[in-house]
């Protein structure tokens, strides 16, 4: 009782969380109501949704030190109310606690909405598709492909291609890239997903204005640790392999492809001259697909199962459309999400990136409020 | 005699065939059989069917490897495709093919043109794309290249591997070893790169080569730790020098090695005759005819190994698929007391493609 007491004298005093989210709020009642089930969860030691969280260490500590601001408010109130002398002391020390309060309470909802988030990752793979619309989706591969090269260049990242397929008439079939940089995972996630375009093909002599669709999907790289590969688990095909080999044949081929026996994935590499240059890059691809599918597969926790619907929602979600002919981009998970100056968005500048932090801030609501919903 | 039949096929292969290249007589009758003579002569008639359309503003990359491509592909070469895009990116100078497609239709001046179309010629007739451009790679360097210096197969990767795990494994960083038969420096020079503080010492019986090596040592700045000798690996299995290129001397005769390395000419001779006109017209022929089973060299080093090996010692050998058995059996036969044959390693395409050798007494 008296726990709930002092909580509802500090709305009063300031309002909680949802200010770092711009114009979003979250009711600070269920924010509190979410808190209070992680403290209890913590003292109880009884194994509940929350395990995963509870094993960090910056974790443990804040819970640590909630409970021992709570435990003195509440000895404070009860001296406050033994002690007529103390009543104006006490309240100035009540506020002291309650600041940090709100601090301790903050810091846990970031580490917390961070943790779901996703991991951090600075190495990820980037791909790009064509889908429906034949070579004009292929033509806007292509224009993707540049607008994110330029942003990498923009954002100060490195980024290299590692396999690049041509249509004839100049677009692009699918290419994927290599790119590393500090939380790059996290900036370029908001970009997974379908992106539409519409607009008249350079191919279309009558004028009309077609829509296609292109599919971009970001994998984090995991790092050794996350995946191991039993390399008894993997067969590799290079160009080389019929024929007597070795000083018997001369070609340029370096090409190799990599077969994993157990989940039947398969990468393939051919950008270098050199063939242990592709057959490392064919395992790191390898490795970021079998990661990918251990993150979408089923585990227990809420947790988990929010990151992993988290995962499927955005490699089907159609995510933004870009309209030529209206000089127009709007991307589909903002409620305002429509830009004007289409060209200047392609030059992958600026306004994609501030695009990209509107979009964080919302992933990062959206999160809570189902975290919440869910307790 | 040789240079005239070679600037009768091509005028353009030919100059940047070499003095030292080795090409044996009876080469020149296999020469007819895969190198018709009508292979200028019809590049010339292509040539002069598209030259309207050549001359307007199509001279973009792009449609410079279409234009290439079809011509390759229509006189049989090998990996049309990849043919003219390497070449393509070596005339501007590009190290990777995709970067290409970012810049597919900028347009070639004319000096790029004329590189172009010289470096096609030689591709027309058959000489290795490595050749023509001058360089590959091998594992993470870039080697330079030249007919009719052996080019390093992507198999001979794997060795480096090999012989890097064996180095670590002797905890020693001042440990002997030789490379027999360093060709453009492949082995020694990536061991050189991928571990930093051995030394190598290496041998060739063409002087070109060990020039070639001793360029692509200095090139990746490896020349400090590498010593280089210009010998022979007699059939006596005693290793003659002809001349080195540092002053710091090594004795053959006295001094033990903890690792031999080597990639031996493997392949039987009449086998030799047999392989694509990439290598049989521009390699050199003695880095790859290993007699008549293709165990004539692989024997000479077992000999030389046999006393120059420390015990403990390993010898590391890329061979032909069909040779451990073999291998196997003649040390059985001649050093049991000497050498063990310990272990056989598979290459990419699962062929028996490595041994190593200890040496126990």
């Amino acid at each position: 009782m008296k726990l709930l007491k002092i909580q509802d004298l500090r709305f009063n005093i300031q309002s909680l969380k949802s200010m770092a989210i711009r114009n979003l709020q979250v009711p600070k009642t269920d924010v509190n109501k979410f808190l209070n089930k992680l403290t209890n969860a913590y003292i109880s030691e009884e194994s509940t949704c929350f395990q995963e969280v509870l094993n960090f260490a910056s974790v443990k500590n804040l819970l640590d030190e909630r409970i021992q601001i709570v435990e003195n408010m509440e000895n404070l109130v009860t001296l406050m109310e033994e002690d007529e002398e103390l009543k104006k002391l006490g309240k100035e020390e009540t506020l002291v606690y309650e600041n940090r309060l709100i601090q301790v309470d903050n810091e846990l909802i970031d580490l917390i909405v961070d943790y779901l988030d996703g991991d951090q990752y600075s190495d990820i793979i980037l791909e790009i598709s064509a889908g429906v619309g034949g070579q004009e989706s292929m033509l806007f591969v292509k224009d993707l492909f540049e607008m994110y090269l330029k942003h990498m260049s923009y954002l100060g990242y490195t980024s290299e291609i590692i396999q690049l397929d041509e249509s004839s008439i100049g677009g692009i079939r699918n290419v994927s890239m290599m790119i590393s940089g500090k939380d790059c995972y996290t900036k370029l996630i908001h970009e997974a997903g379908i992106h539409r375009v519409q607009r008249v093909p350079t191919t279309e002599k009558s004028g009309r204005v077609h829509t296609s669709v292109v599919s971009v999907v970001v994998l984090p790289q995991p790092n050794d640790i996350q995946i191991t590969i039993n390399p008894n688990d993997l067969k590799i095909d290079t160009m080389r392999a019929t024929g007597a080999g070795g000083q018997h044949v001369n070609t340029t081929d370096s090409a190799v492809r990599i077969t994993h026996l157990p989940s039947g994935v398969t990468t393939e590499c051919q950008i270098y001259r050199s063939q242990i240059k592709n057959r490392k890059l064919a395992i790191i691809k390898l490795r970021t697909k079998l990661y990918d599918l251990q993150f979408n597969k089923e585990q227990k926790s809420i947790i988990s199962m929010r990151k992993e619907q988290m995962g499927k929602r955005e490699r089907n979600e159609k995510i933004r459309t870009y309209n030529f002919t209206q000089d127009r981009i709007t991307d589909h998970r903002l409620s305002d999400g429509s830009l004007h100056n289409l060209k200047n968005f392609l030059l992958g500048g600026k306004a994609l990136d501030e695009l990209h932090q509107r979009l964080d801030e919302l992933s990062k609501y959206k999160l809570l409020v189902e975290l919440i919903a869910k307790v | 005699m040789l240079r005239h039949w070679l600037k009768y096929v091509s005028r353009h292969s030919s100059y940047l065939l070499t003095s030292t290249s080795i090409i044996k007589s009876s080469k020149i009758c296999f020469f007819f059989q895969d190198i018709p003579f009508r292979i200028p002569l019809a590049f010339m008639r292509i040539y002069s069917n598209n030259n309207k359309k050549y001359e307007k503003e199509n001279v973009t990359i792009i449609n410079m490897i279409k234009y290439w491509h079809q011509i390759f592909e229509k006189e049989k070469i090998i990996e049309p495709k990849k043919s003219i895009e390497h070449i393509i990116a070596h005339v501007l100078g590009i190290s990777r093919l995709t970067d290409l497609s970012n810049i597919s239709t900028m347009k070639l001046n004319r000096e790029q043109l004329q590189k172009l179309e010289g470096l096609c010629q030689c591709r027309l007739s058959r000489m290795p794309v490595q050749y023509i451009i001058g360089e590959w790679d091998f594992r993470h360097i870039t080697l330079k290249l030249e007919p009719p210096i052996f080019i390093p197969r992507p198999e001979t990767e794997i060795i480096v591997d090999i012989s890097l795990k064996r180095i670590v494994s002797f905890k020693n960083d001042k440990c002997n070893i030789l490379e027999i038969g360093c060709g453009s420096g492949a082995i020694c020079l990536s061991l050189l790169h991928s571990h930093k503080n051995i030394n190598i010492t290496a041998i060739d019986a063409n002087s070109h080569a060990c020039e070639l090596t001793m360029r692509n040592a200095q090139d990746l700045q490896l020349q400090d730790r590498l010593i280089l000798f210009n010998a022979i690996l007699k059939n006596d299995g005693l290793i003659e020098k002809k001349k080195n290129f540092f002053k710091d001397s090594i004795n053959f005769y006295n001094d033990k090695f903890e690792i031999i390395v080597s990639n031996p000419p493997y392949i039987p001779t009449e086998t030799v005759f047999k392989l694509q006109p990439e290598i049989k017209l521009y390699e050199d022929v003695k880095a790859l005819d290993g007699g008549h089973d293709g165990l004539k060299l692989i024997l000479s080093i077992l000999k030389y190994a046999s006393e120059a090996l420390k015990i403990g010692g390993f010898l590391i050998l890329e061979v032909d698929f069909n040779h451990p058995e073999r291998i196997e059996f003649f040390i059985k036969q001649n050093y049991v007391n000497k050498l063990k044959l310990e272990y056989v390693h598979k290459d990419f395409a699962n062929k028996d493609r490595f041994v190593e050798i200890l040496k126990i007494g």
